[in-house]
This record gives structure tokens, C-alpha cells and sequence, in this order.
């Protein structure tokens, strides 16, 4: 679940002063996809309720195929985590990363895999004189 | 003239001239060569080793990124049916939804050159050119080579040390090499 798509489903404040009567809950409208910045809050808010005494759900634990949401490959470039699997994942990124001036590697990283291809492409299939 | 199938332990000779494929190879994922293309790149990169292009390499590029738009906005598969006319149907929607596909290879060069690789546009010289009209028809016939094949691999032999390419069509060169010491660097997955 997204920050987008996280809504507070009910909240009933009274009286300014009888914090123990508000009730709150969350619910998500989706199904959780683990982004970092919703277990960000959802760990915030986790620890706040549960130190003021508040009953807590159990934590879902994401997954460990979960990609991260966002990548910072180069300073600027900054792709999501199945973009970073189509356009990386088979580079031995780190390697050019030291052997490349921060410049070179910027620019090396930003151009390569921009276009997204479809399952089964050949080159020899686009690289053509056209009819 | 020596054709060899590229592996990274492979040292290249510079200049090198880059065919069209090579270029759109390392911008487009998914295809079988895709990490090949970006592994000889980053090896040209790194060792800011000269690299040579050519108005036809970027004649062929143009295509290759407007074809993959055309299939984009109408579902149709890579290896579907492209020709001139059907691009002036959809020339005004390709530009509308994917310019910057368009503009990628331009702009990797372009931005290549700002990081201080060195590259040029070739041919460079009219007497170099001269060679090139003599030698494209003659490999066209030798080899069996579409005109802009043939005109690749003259500038190639009248420019370079190394010519790269992820196409096939030079496989013919393999079997019987035209004197030289250009060295035809083939792109294998």
C-alpha cells in the first residue's frame, strides 16, 4: 500500500482532553505492496500508539522478493524497483561504478535500458530498412 | 580483415565504428544481447577508447526507436510489418507519445562526448569518402550486403580498426575476408 492509497477509515474524537475515547483505524484499500515509505509510517505510528498503551495488530513482515521502491543508481537517477530489474539487473553495475569517473558512470547509467522492450524482442526485428 | 565472435576478455583496437544495433542494443532491454551491448559499451567508455558513427548508424537508429513506438502505441508485436508509409500514418503520434525514444541515441552520444569520450562522426575526409563509393557496391556483390550494410562496413575498413556489430548479414565476411586489418568484432549472446 502507497501513501496514496493508505486512508484513515474511522476516527471519532469527543472532548480535547479524552484521549483514551478516540478510536482509529487504518485499513489499507489495497493490498500492502511494501513500500518503504508507508512501513516508515506504518512503524511511527506502530510505536507512538503502542507507547501511549494502544492494543496493536500483528506486523506483516514484507516478503523477501519485495524490490524496493525507488533506486538511487547515480546522483539524479533515480528508477523503481522493476525498472531497476529490467535496466540493471544483469550489469555488474558496481563494478563500472568504481572503474568510471562519477560523470562517465552518470551518464553510462542514465542512457542505458531507457527504452523499455517487450518479451521476445530481436534486435535484428527493429534494426531494419523500413518497406 | 578478421571477423571474431566479442567476449569481454577481447582487447579493442581503436577507433571503433559502431553499428546502429550496437547503439539502439544498449538503450532497449529485454533483447537477448541487451547486457552484451551495455558490457561493450562501459568497456569503450572506461578505456575512453575513440569511438566512430556514422550518418547512416544514425539513419538506422531513428527507424529502430520509431518502429518500437509505432509497435508501442498499437499492440502490434517487434518484428511487425514496417515500412515508409505506415510511419507517415503514425509519424504525428509517435512524436506525440515517444519523442524522447526517438531522440535517446542522439542524446547518449551527445552526452558521451560531454564526459569526455571521444567520439566522431565519420566519414571524415572527402578522399576517405571516395574510398567508401568505390568499396560499398563492391562488398554489396562480394558479400551479399544491403546497401547500407555495405556502406557500414567501408567506412568501417577506411576509418577504423574495429568494426562492431550485433548483425549477422557480416557473417559472410567470415568465410572469405577482403584484405585489411580491420577487425569485425561480432556481438554473441
Amino acid at each position: 500500500m502507497s501513501i496514496d492509497t493508505a486512508t484513515i477509515q474511522h476516527m471519532r474524537p469527543s472532548k480535547p482532553r479524552d484521549v483514551e475515547e478516540i478510536s482509529v483505524t487504518f485499513q489499507p484499500q489495497i493490498e500492502d505492496t511494501g513500500s518503504l515509505a508507508w512501513r516508515q509510517i506504518n512503524d511511527i505510528l506502530y510505536s507512538s500508539l503502542t507507547e501511549f498503551g494502544f492494543p496493536q495488530p500483528a506486523q506483516t513482515v514484507p516478503g523477501p522478493l519485495e524490490l524496493p521502491a525507488q533506486t538511487v543508481v547515480a546522483p539524479g537517477i533515480v528508477v523503481g524497483g522493476e525498472e531497476y530489474k529490467q535496466r540493471y539487473g544483469g550489469i555488474d553495475l558496481e563494478q563500472y561504478r568504481h572503474q568510471m569517473s562519477p560523470e562517465l558512470f552518470k551518464t553510462f547509467v542514465r542512457h542505458i535500458g531507457r527504452i523499455p522492450g517487450t518479451p521476445g524482442l530481436d534486435l535484428s526485428d527493429i534494426v531494419t530498412t523500413p518497406e | 580483415m578478421k571477423y571474431v565472435d566479442w567476449t569481454p576478455q577481447l582487447t579493442v583496437d581503436p577507433p571503433a565504428y559502431l553499428d546502429a544495433n550496437v547503439l539502439v542494443g544498449a538503450i532497449v532491454t529485454t533483447h537477448r544481447l541487451y547486457p552484451t551491448c551495455v558490457n561493450l559499451i562501459a568497456t569503450l567508455l572506461m578505456g575512453k577508447l575513440r569511438i566512430l558513427v556514422s550518418p547512416v548508424s544514425l539513419d538506422e537508429c531513428l527507424w529502430a526507436t520509431a518502429k518500437l513506438a509505432y509497435c508501442q502505441l498499437t499492440h502490434n508485436p517487434p518484428n511487425a510489418r514496417w515500412s515508409k508509409t505506415i510511419y507517415l500514418r503514425w509519424c504525428e503520434r509517435i512524436f506525440q507519445s515517444y519523442e524522447g525514444w526517438i531522440t535517446a541515441v542522439g542524446s547518449m552520444t551527445k552526452d558521451w562526448s560531454s564526459a569526455g569520450v571521444p567520439i566522431e562522426v565519420i566519414p571524415k575526409t572527402e578522399v576517405l569518402w571516395e574510398q567508401v563509393v568505390d568499396l560499398a557496391p563492391s562488398y554489396m556483390q562480394e558479400f551479399k550486403l544491403s546497401p547500407a550494410d555495405a556502406i557500414h562496413l567501408a567506412l568501417a575498413q577506411t576509418h577504423a580498426k574495429t568494426f562492431i556489430t550485433a548483425d549477422s548479414d557480416f557473417e559472410a565476411v567470415r568465410q572469405n575476408p577482403p584484405t585489411g586489418e580491420l577487425v569485425i568484432l561480432h556481438l554473441v549472446a
